[in-house]
């Protein structure tokens, strides 16, 4: 039975009432009943079903004479339904096209702005990058040939390493907007993580040494560790541990695991820094949300990048209490 | 054939049924078919409809007529009322707030062959729509 809100049982008593007194009222509330029935979507074979029953029922209680006369005028109530429908369907259908056209000029207007977008930031980066590269080349003579003056030499120093994070920034906002975009199959290679860390550690060497931080692999460094991934994939697995080095005291130990997660590889970073508060765990993968901004530097958009690129490798991305205190970042992929 | 006409004053539900009602009655002695009365009342339905809803009081004044050798059926709802300001917006499916689908103008003019519409904001809407016997 489907659930009609009572719609049959009212044009069964209407239809009989009709039969009975042939008065109009009935008309008029029939082809109310049939537009309650396209907003309900009772579709008219329910309708003529209940017609037809109520019909058969009548048969048996009335004289044949009378049966005759009373199927002749039962056409009009059926006629009268099916016109409450067809009025009521193409109000229907009309209202969707239009809807359809609404949307579809909204999703145009979207794309649109996203194409912009993706100039603006392509143009932006382009055009940023020349006068940055000056400023930082600029700046290191300055710091070269102001080694006897330990003022100017801290100014140069500090405008090289702004200009050095405004070009990180605009790096993260391209990767950010291209992630926005998708990866197509053709993205993908073959990626053993093992490889892809050793990679990434003599990436971070400089930054490693600098913090005096400890690095602690507790994975089998011979054995490989396949997944399908892409640039984006590394780039998430550097921020991870990059935010690791940044977030930890100085001369603290982080530790690098990878596990067997059923079909994934679970990896993770562990380390020694404030930890993050549970309210934050999940917002931190935010745009713009960071923990404890005092001294330390980023965009805002690094986590935001990890999630969105890990998602799009069908991976996760989560934050636990480090036992030891601080806290590990949990990166998983499937395993290929 | 004497030409038949009524007019039917509209400030309750129930004018409504003695509106439709005419419509059939003249409707069936100019000689249209069954759909083509129910066509033609559930149209009156539509307009004495609106008169309620928008003017609260009108009339609707339904008469045979003759065109080119045609017979068929006129229905004029007129009111008093606030009148459209924005015709195209009345004239679009599923504008009409309060009526849902199927109420209002659109589906009338589907309903008819013909169908004008007079209207000025603070004077008043009629309505004159045409049907024709094929």
């Amino acid at each position: 039975m489907v659930d009609d809100g009572g719609l049959r049982e009212k044009y069964s008593k209407l239809l009989k009432e009709f039969l009975e007194s042939g008065d109009e009222r009935c008309m008029l509330d029939i082809e109310l009943i049939s537009k309650e029935c396209v907003r309900a979507t009772i579709g008219p074979d329910y309708m003529l079903e209940a017609h037809l029953n109520t019909l058969n029922n009548l048969v048996a209680e009335f004289p044949i004479t009378k049966t005759v006369s009373m199927f002749n005028s039962a056409s009009e109530p059926l006629i009268q339904l099916m016109m409450g429908y067809a009025t009521a369907y193409h109000d229907y259908i009309e209202m969707n096209d239009q809807r359809y056209m609404r949307e579809k000029e909204l999703s145009d207007k979207l794309n649109e702005a996203n194409r912009l977008q993706e100039m603006f930031i392509s143009i932006m980066s382009h055009d940023l990058r020349s006068p940055l590269s000056a400023i930082v080349g600029y700046s290191g003579l300055i710091e070269m040939r102001s080694k006897d003056n330990k003022k100017i030499h801290s100014f140069a120093n500090k405008i090289e390493t702004a200009a050095v994070d405004a070009d990180r920034m605009i790096e993260s906002m391209r990767t950010y907007s291209k992630l926005q975009r998708g990866l197509s199959e053709d993205d993908f290679t073959d990626i053993d993580l093992c490889e892809m860390l050793s990679e990434i550690l003599s990436f971070l060497d400089e930054k490693i040494e600098e913090h005096g931080t400890a690095v602690h692999i507790k994975y089998q460094t011979d054995k490989k560790y396949p997944v399908r991934g892409t640039e984006f994939l590394k780039n998430a697995f550097i921020n991870i541990i990059d935010n690791s080095i940044k977030y930890s005291p100085k001369n603290s130990t982080i530790t690098l695991t990878i596990d067997e997660d059923n079909s994934n590889w679970r990896f993770g970073v562990a380390d020694h820094g404030n930890g993050v508060p549970d309210e934050m765990k999940e917002s931190v993968f935010e745009r713009f949300v960071r923990n404890d901004k005092r001294g330390i530097k980023g965009s805002g958009i690094g986590l935001a990048i990890t999630k969105y690129a890990v998602e799009l490798h069908h991976g996760t991305v989560w934050i636990e209490d480090n036992s030891g205190g601080g806290c590990i970042f949990n990166i998983t992929v499937p395993k290929t | 054939m004497p030409d038949m006409e009524e007019t039917i004053p509209i400030k309750d539900e129930y004018d409504i049924v003695t509106a439709r009602s005419a419509g059939k009655t003249i409707a069936s002695s100019t000689g249209f078919g069954l759909v083509d009365q129910t066509r033609i009342s559930t149209a009156i339905s539509e307009l004495a409809r609106n008169i309620l809803r928008y003017a609260g009081t009108g009339t609707v004044y339904v008469r045979q007529v003759t065109a080119d050798g045609r017979n068929g059926i006129e229905v004029v709802a007129g009111d008093q009322g606030p009148g459209i300001a924005n015709l195209d917006l009345a004239m679009t499916d599923g504008h009409t707030t309060g009526g849902g689908l199927g109420a209002g103008l659109p589906g009338t003019k589907r309903l008819m062959d013909d169908f004008e519409i007079d209207t000025e904001v603070g004077r008043g809407t009629i309505v004159t729509t045409r049907k024709w016997v094929q």
